[in-house]
């Protein structure tokens, strides 16, 4: 039986129309999964379910739950459906609660809110729910706030929410995408236990097939606010009637053909024994500080023409290693040279050879540069005056190099979405053409289909620059496909190293066996063409 | 502490700086050589400046503000009849430019974009923009002279009655306190605003708590944090907003000490009394510092 269902909903934002005619059921006990690229309108669906779409939104269309009508409600009675019969989950846990409650706190006003319990009964109750959700043991993680919770536990805090009053619904709006691997799948199996347990009818949204061809009885594919095909999840996999579908599924299992390149024997950049540590804040004022050791004893080289993976689950030290790399972290202990200069204090000369691709598209760069004053930056590095004629050149050779065109010099960065901002960031990076180019965790925020595009163009550019590089990533697939050897960093040290290939398929450490079984897996379902 | 030190030595080295002889400027134009001497020597003057400095000090930390050099009476004297009128003036204006803040800033918030919203902040905008003792001025005219209902300065004892003395303050207060209320109205505003669109507030909007609920239990105690900050900062404005309305309100407070002892050349009672302004200003300051530590748990240390 049909226990939401969602008729015709338009949804516009001034002119612009964000869902267009979506209608879909939720049957009692299932997991419906909602997939797209962002920005398909997945979130907003969810939101609109609730009655939380923006204020300037203009909805149109019909939803029921159970019987009623949910559109046609006032304030008053929707604050009695949210939070009681359906819940939410939304994606960011860092955000997602108030940092100046205690998580107990946050949970047991839920309960308080919507039944006739005192504080004292419905904390006892936020007890049991909390040792639900597996933060054990209870009594401690009630008293804490969210910032002293790591990102696996304030996202079982946000489940133990959501779940609270067994609601008959939950939505959840990507709840995995923020977490590593391992924590990624240990919340997935959390929800899919309460699930059941409660028999919970449950929406999940994620842009992750993987993750949807796991959980999910039924699975809707939604492009730019349309559902495009909805279907049981095994005959999706087997028909994929609709192109769109087939192009995300195929995104999804993109494989690079890297270029081949002859290595050298010379290390190009080669870390020795290197140990980063932090000072903690001290407990006492004239107590000695304590260290954390971020990195352990690291060493290795990466050859010219190599190129080599760091993988690991967020806190590893990745980052940290990744500064002490570009000369941004002092080192505790240990050497860093490139090309056998010491990278710490190095003058620019020797800087120009390394440039790094970061994460966020959106935050790397000044908004109120042009996007050739962004790319010409690593030339501030070179000694010496360079014609600007060249300058120019150079910028509209590389700008088309990364597939944009020399137009685009002009413009600024909020004119371009995440994958041509990525694209700019690795332009900005080749255009002096350094010996050693890092990317750091380059992909995690972009698309399935947009970071195929993107993995193609390094791969493209290895051939044709000749790139050494480092790409950091807790994402094994990419890893897989855009290196020839890599690293398994776990607490600051590396535990497993190798031939990308070999490490991935025949694993020697236990840890590195634990991320690979972690990773959720499309099914093997035969296309039928 | 390393705080109040350096401001020590800041405001004696200004003050000595600054022209002018006391002991000249007490015996008048015609006085002799000798007898001004002999007064330079009396009020400690002839000393090098550094032992002055640390008879200064010292006698602060005991409590001995030293004696001033033309009412020759101990200045710790003066200063506690004086700051029973400024202290509770500026605590008065901070309470009501509180109370007009809050609602006027949260008002404003819930109704970002629409009328009520642009009311308040025009209103605010003029009350950054008039001067304040121009404003006390207004004040005396109409509730002073016109509706007589309060006096027109003047302050009444606090041994004649506490409502009686409040009474004579609360106009004084008003005029300090509006500029220091618009802008705290302002922050408020935008604070929350801010807070508003955070991600936790979406999450408690979703467990079913109204727009009203979301405010008073998630909203405002994140919000308070950018306020505390301005609230810290204001209070020695009002300290030293105070100066100018005690001398529009004829009221005996330290701005008007303060503002005598400079034209008559008393150095010694400007220094403490700066001194003390600091002192008070830096112990405000800290309050602060713990209610942001109440306010945010993120801040507090784990021990």
């Amino acid at each position: 039986m049909s226990i939401l269902s969602v008729e015709n909903l338009n949804l516009k934002i001034g002119p612009t129309k964000i869902l267009e005619d979506v209608s879909f059921e939720l049957n009692e006990g299932r997991i419906l999964a909602i997939t797209g690229e962002s920005g398909s309108g997945k979130s907003m669906t969810a939101l609109s379910i609730i009655q939380l779409q923006p204020k300037n939104a203009n909805l149109e269309g019909k939803i029921f739950f159970r019987d009623q009508e949910i559109t046609t409600k006032n304030e008053f009675e929707l604050c009695k459906i949210r939070g009681a019969k359906i819940g939410m989950i939304f994606q960011e846990p860092m955000t997602a609660l108030n940092p100046v409650k205690t998580v107990g706190d946050q949970i047991s006003e839920t309960i308080v809110l919507h039944s006739e319990k005192n504080k004292t009964s419905a904390d006892s109750e936020t007890l049991k729910i909390l040792e639900r959700v597996g933060l054990k043991p209870a009594i401690d993680v009630f008293k804490r706030y969210p910032h002293e919770l790591s990102g696996g536990q304030r996202q079982r805090v946000v489940i133990g929410i959501a779940i609270a009053l067994k609601p008959s619904i939950i939505i959840a709006d990507e709840p995995t995408t923020a977490l590593d691997v391992t924590t990624q799948s240990q919340i997935l199996a959390l929800l899919k236990k309460l699930v059941k347990e409660d028999n919970i009818s449950m929406i999940l949204i994620t842009h992750d097939l993987a993750v949807v061809a796991n959980m999910a009885d039924q699975i809707a594919v939604m492009q730019n606010g349309k559902i495009v095909e909805i279907e049981e999840t095994q005959k999706l996999f087997k028909s994929m009637k609709h192109k769109y579908t087939r192009s995300l599924f195929a995104a999804s299992e993109h494989l690079v053909e890297l270029p081949i390149i002859e290595t050298n024997t010379d290390p190009l950049l080669s870390i020795k024994n290197v140990t980063c540590k932090y000072r903690l804040a001290r407990t006492k004022v004239f107590s000695k500080s304590d260290y954390f050791t971020a990195v352990s004893d690291v060493s290795f080289d990466i050859k010219n023409g190599e190129r080599v993976g760091l993988v690991g689950e967020s806190g590893c030290g990745k980052s940290t290693l990744t500064r002490a790399i570009l000369g941004l972290e002092p080192i505790f202990e240990g050497k860093i040279n490139v090309d056998d200069v010491n990278i710490l204090n190095a003058k620019a000369s020797i800087r120009k050879n390394i440039q790094v691709v970061f994460q966020d598209p959106y935050g790397s760069f000044n908004p109120r540069h042009r996007v050739s004053t962004l790319i010409k930056e690593p030339f501030y590095l070179i000694k010496g005056s360079i014609d600007t004629k060249k300058i120019e050149n150079k910028i509209e050779q590389v700008l088309e190099d990364v597939g944009l065109s020399a137009a685009d010099k002009s413009k600024y960065i909020h004119e371009f979405s995440g994958g041509q901002r990525q694209r700019i960031a690795i332009a900005r990076a080749l255009i002096i053409k350094p010996k050693l180019v890092i990317f750091d965790e380059a992909v995690s925020a972009l698309d399935v289909t947009v970071r195929a595009q993107i993995l193609d163009l390094i791969a493209e550019l290895a051939a044709e620059y000749g790139l050494t590089y480092l790409f950091i990533s807790h994402d094994l697939s990419v890893i897989r496909s855009i290196t020839d050897r890599c690293l398994v960093m776990k607490n600051g040290k590396i535990i497993e190293q190798g031939l990308t290939k070999k490490v991935l398929e025949q694993p020697q450490n236990r840890y590195t066996k634990k991320l690979i079984d972690a990773v959720p897996k499309l099914p093997n379902f035969q296309m039928e063409l | 502490m390393i705080s109040l030190c350096l401001a020590s030595v800041i405001i004696f080295t200004i003050v000595e700086i600054a022209p002018g002889d006391p002991a000249s400027f007490m015996l008048g134009i015609n006085a002799q050589e000798d007898t001004i001497a002999a007064l330079r020597a009396e009020l400690g003057l002839d000393q090098d400046k550094l032992s002055r400095y640390f008879s200064w000090i010292s006698g602060m930390v005991q409590g001995d503000f030293g004696t001033s050099y033309t009412y020759r009476s101990p200045i710790s004297n003066m200063i506690a009849d004086r700051i029973w009128v400024s202290l509770p003036l500026a605590l008065y204006a901070l309470v009501i430019s509180t109370l007009i803040a809050f609602p006027a800033g949260i008002y404003a918030a819930t109704q970002r974009g629409k009328v009520g919203d642009v009311a308040v902040m025009g209103a605010t905008q003029f009350g950054i923009a008039i001067p304040n003792f121009w404003f006390a001025m207004i004040l005396v005219v109409i509730f002073a002279l016109k509706l007589r209902w309060f006096s027109a300065g003047g302050f009444v004892e606090w041994e004649n009655g506490i409502f009686q003395s409040i009474k004579s303050l609360t106009l004084p207060a008003i005029a300090l306190a509006l500029p220091q209320a618009s802008i705290l109205s302002r922050v408020m505003r935008s604070a929350l605003i801010e807070t508003l669109s955070e991600d936790y507030i979406r999450t408690a909007r979703a467990k079913g708590f109204g727009k009203r609920a979301v405010i008073w239990r998630h909203a405002l105690r994140n919000a308070l944090i950018p306020v505390l900050t301005i609230i810290g900062l204001q209070f020695s404005f009002l300290l030293a907003g105070a100066i100018i309305i005690e001398q529009v309100f004829f009221l005996p407070g330290l701005g008007r000490l303060v503002f005598q002892a400079i034209t008559q050349r008393d150095l010694i009672v400007v220094e403490s009394v700066v001194m003390l302004l600091v002192f008070a200003v830096i112990t405000v300051n800290f309050i602060v510092d713990i209610a942001y530590a109440i306010a945010d748990p993120r801040l507090r240390r784990r021990v």
